[in-house]
């Protein structure tokens, strides 16, 4: 695998997670360890960023809706970013991530949806 | 007799000065000066008699050239009236006229012609009143006549007599040039048939040196080479046995039984052993019977006999003889033809006996057969030394590590011969040894070289050494001065591995070696070699390797024919050449059948290697990726309720049956139901991305088998 799947960077307030590669049972429950722990109880959300993210099962979902319930219970947001067209949608339309979790097209909508009023 | 000699003094009217003679002189010599350079002597003498006949004004011009053996002198060519006259007309020497100016080797002038003077009737009868002469004079010998003749009464001047004089110093050397151009050509033809037999001799000899086997077929047909040089009806070679004192027919031609009959002559007896015993061709004649022992020879009603030793460094190992069904003799040309014959037939003969030796153990060290690898298709070749008697110490190896991983070696130690050999396979095993210890390769490189350095004979070797995983298909290598193994995809151009500059095994003290990581493609061949394959004599090593790359361009050959035909087209060097070809199996478009190590990180080549098969069997990408997707999740099941033996496995099998995906995951677990709120998302993506999702479960395990119409709503 090529270079680390994570990097997360502060964002106005906000936490952003750049997943990268193939997220599966190998990698998902470090990857949540990971993001959980980087976000500061003051942060305002976390938004993923799934653009480069070329595979994603079950665990990535199980990842998503972990993190989200998690984030919810310090009430802190969760916003994906996914582009149009992304090999991973199909998955999230499946189990119907957006009925949970908001989407985005791009990190700044994300972040900006992060901040929006509910 | 009216008569005026030429020499010395002035020959009827002198006109020295006059411009106009000179002229006609100067063009007549500048037609001869051409006419050397360029006409063939016809030619020539038809244009200088022609243009004298005008210059100088009279009816006939004549050559008469010498034949020494007959003492004659032959009409060669004429103009005017003696032109209708047949050439060859023969005049004896010192007979009338001409005879007179050859014998006499000066020139003659007959101011009126008498019937008595000349010998040719056809003079008189065409009423020939004055002649001139002249001899035709190479080096002060008389070759011929050069003669003018008038119907009239006529005085030649003095400067005319020299201009004849001229014309005949010009034909006399066009003459000389055209006979030693015509002995030379003759002793040319010779020189160039006996070439033609020798290259005929060398190339089939050279067939012997290259296959380094004198096998029977080989010696039979240096035999009909032979007999067809000699125009003779029957040879035989006799070898000396080990013992070296009987002499055995190891081949014949037109007398094959004598090989049937495993004919024994000994040294110094009859014919052959004569000959193996006196060193020197012996001719028979007319065959004596007492002095021949073979009762085949004489059986088959053979006449004449020539036989010659086959010597190497001036000692006997056999004897070769020609022989005739009809009485004839054996020229000192022919004796010496089959002398050489005899030669590079014997030198044939020793290289291969030597070259058997080093080449045989040369050929123990290396490994009898490549292992069988899943996954994995190879073959390797080694050829020794084409034209070198000694063998180069070229070896190959490969090697199972475990885990899928695979150890390729090559190498070429740099001394020669039966030594190069021996140390050959103390470096085999020694790398074998590290090797198998798991080391990378530039740490097993760095132990070989600090192993040969402790050698009290210290030897020096290129190698290069390679772990594959056949799973990943990732390479790491690494070159003790080796050249860079070669890369060759199904499509596309092969690429060399390049690697740091590095020192052979043994060479440097502290030598530098570096891994290298390469990733290779399905069905990608990997190539090793010896540098035999690339270095040639006429040209550089870039050129070598350009010519490489360029003839293991795609061709989506399989390993063996690839070698071979490599080898065949590249490996024709002086030195020994050694090539190991690696292929990664492709994908049977068919089905795939994968046996994986329960674990997380197996799911990922799972999906790599399903999804390489998927596009090979035809499914289109998004139907691939749901089929990924689907595959994933049983696969995931199956790791995370592994249990039992810690290096528990899952297989999945794929195949495609009447425009569907089937695939089957199985494991050696348990099937859980799934449990609280996401643990069903798996069975659902499942569900939802196949036609169809069947779950088995017994004591054994659990298998789950899937299908997957490929353009959905086509296949129904």
């Amino acid at each position: 695998m090529i270079g680390d799947p994570l990097s997360i960077r502060p964002e106005r307030d906000t936490v952003v997670a750049e997943l990268r590669g193939e997220i599966d049972l190998s990698n998902a429950k470090t990857i949540a360890g990971e993001i959980g722990s980087a976000v500061p109880n003051d942060a305002a959300g976390v938004v993923l960023d799934l653009a480069d993210v070329t595979y994603l099962d079950s665990s990535g979902v199980h990842l998503i809706f972990d993190l989200n319930e998690r984030l919810h219970g310090r009430q802190q947001r969760l916003v994906l970013t996914l582009p149009e067209g992304s090999r991973i949608s199909r998955v999230l339309e499946l189990v119907n991530v957006e009925a949970v979790v908001p989407i985005e097209r791009t990190v700044d909508a994300s972040i900006d949806r992060v901040h929006a009023e509910p | 007799m009216p008569e005026q000699r030429a020499t010395g003094g002035p020959l009827g009217a002198s006109a020295g000065g006059d411009d106009a003679i000179l002229s006609r002189l100067r063009k007549l010599e500048s037609i001869t000066e051409a006419a050397l350079a360029n006409l063939r002597l016809d030619e020539l003498l038809d244009v200088l008699l022609t243009r004298l006949r005008s210059v100088l004004e009279v009816d006939t011009a004549a050559v008469l050239l010498l034949d020494e053996q007959t003492s004659e002198l032959v009409a060669r060519a004429a103009k005017g009236i003696e032109e209708e006259v047949e050439q060859g007309v023969r005049v004896p020497l010192g007979a009338g006229f001409a005879g007179r100016v050859a014998a006499e080797s000066r020139p003659i002038f007959l101011a009126d012609v008498q019937p008595t003077d000349v010998v040719n009737p056809i003079l008189i009868d065409k009423g020939i009143r004055s002649l001139l002469g002249v001899p035709l004079l190479v080096e002060s010998r008389t070759i011929g006549v050069l003669h003018v003749g008038t119907l009239t009464l006529r005085t030649f001047r003095h400067d005319e007599a020299e201009l004849l004089q001229a014309a005949a110093d010009r034909i006399a050397l066009a003459i000389d040039h055209a006979r030693l151009y015509d002995a030379e050509r003759q002793a040319r033809a010779v020189a160039e048939r006996r070439a033609e037999q020798v290259h005929d001799l060398q190339s089939i000899t050279d067939v012997a040196l290259s296959h380094l086997a004198m096998d029977d077929t080989l010696l039979v047909s240096m035999l009909d080479r032979v007999c067809g040089l000699l125009d003779a009806d029957t040879a035989a070679i006799l070898l000396l046995d080990s013992e070296g004192d009987v002499l055995v027919v190891r081949a014949a031609k037109g007398i094959e039984e004598e090989v049937e009959r495993g004919l024994r002559i000994p040294l110094g007896g009859g014919f052959a052993g004569r000959i193996a015993g006196e060193r020197r061709p012996v001719v028979l004649e007319d065959v004596d019977h007492a002095e021949v022992m073979n009762p085949i020879l004489h059986d088959k009603g053979i006449r004449s006999l020539l036989g010659v030793p086959l010597l190497v460094e001036g000692e006997p190992i056999g004897v070769m003889h020609v022989g005739s069904l009809s009485p004839r003799s054996f020229t000192e040309e022919q004796v010496s033809l089959m002398e050489l014959a005899a030669d590079r037939i014997a030198t044939a003969i020793d290289r291969a006996r030597q070259h058997n030796v080093a080449e045989q153990l040369q050929r123990a060290l290396l490994p009898s057969g490549l292992p069988e690898i899943p996954g994995l298709n190879m073959a390797a070749s080694y050829h020794p030394a084409a034209d070198d008697a000694d063998v180069g110490g070229d070896w190959y190896d490969v090697l199972q590590l475990g885990s899928g991983l695979v150890g390729v070696a090559m190498g070429d130690v740099v001394s020669r011969g039966l030594r190069a050999a021996a140390f050959m396979g103390e470096l085999r095993t020694a790398l074998r040894a590290y090797a198998i210890e798991g080391d990378r390769p530039a740490r097993v490189l760095t132990r070989l070289d600090r192993l040969v350095r402790g050698m009290r004979e210290r030897e020096m070797a290129t190698v290069a050494y390679a772990i594959l995983d056949s799973r990943t298909r990732e390479l790491t290598y690494c070159l003790a001065g080796h050249p860079p193994p070669l890369v060759i995809p199904v499509e596309g151009e092969p690429r060399f591995l390049r690697a740091p500059a590095s020192a052979p095994i043994g060479a440097v003290a502290a030598p530098r070696y570096e891994d290298c990581d390469a990733k290779l493609d399905a069905r990608d061949t990997l190539l090793m070699y010896t540098d035999g394959l690339v270095e040639h004599r006429d040209r550089t090593l870039e050129e070598g390797m350009a010519a490489l790359a360029e003839e293991a361009l795609a061709r989506g050959e399989e390993p063996e024919e690839l070698v071979s035909r490599l080898m065949g087209r590249l490996g024709r060097s002086a030195d020994d050449v050694a090539a190991l070809a690696v292929r990664l199996s492709g994908v049977d478009p068919e089905r795939v059948e994968l046996r994986l190590p329960a674990v997380p990180g197996s799911l990922s080549p799972m999906r790599a290697a399903l999804g390489e098969w998927l596009a090979a069997a035809g499914a289109p990408d998004d139907d691939a990726y749901d089929v990924l997707i689907a595959a994933g999740e049983a696969a995931a099941n199956a790791v995370e309720h592994a249990y039992g033996p810690v290096d528990a496995e899952f297989e999945v099998e794929g195949r495609v049956t009447d425009g569907s995906v089937v695939l089957a995951v199985r494991d050696s677990g348990r099937w859980r139901e799934p449990r609280g709120q996401h643990r069903g998302r798996g069975l659902l993506l499942m569900r939802e991305l196949m036609d169809d999702v069947r779950i088995d479960r017994d004591e054994q395990g659990t298998a789950v088998e899937m299908r997957r119409a490929l353009v959905r709503g086509e296949a129904t």
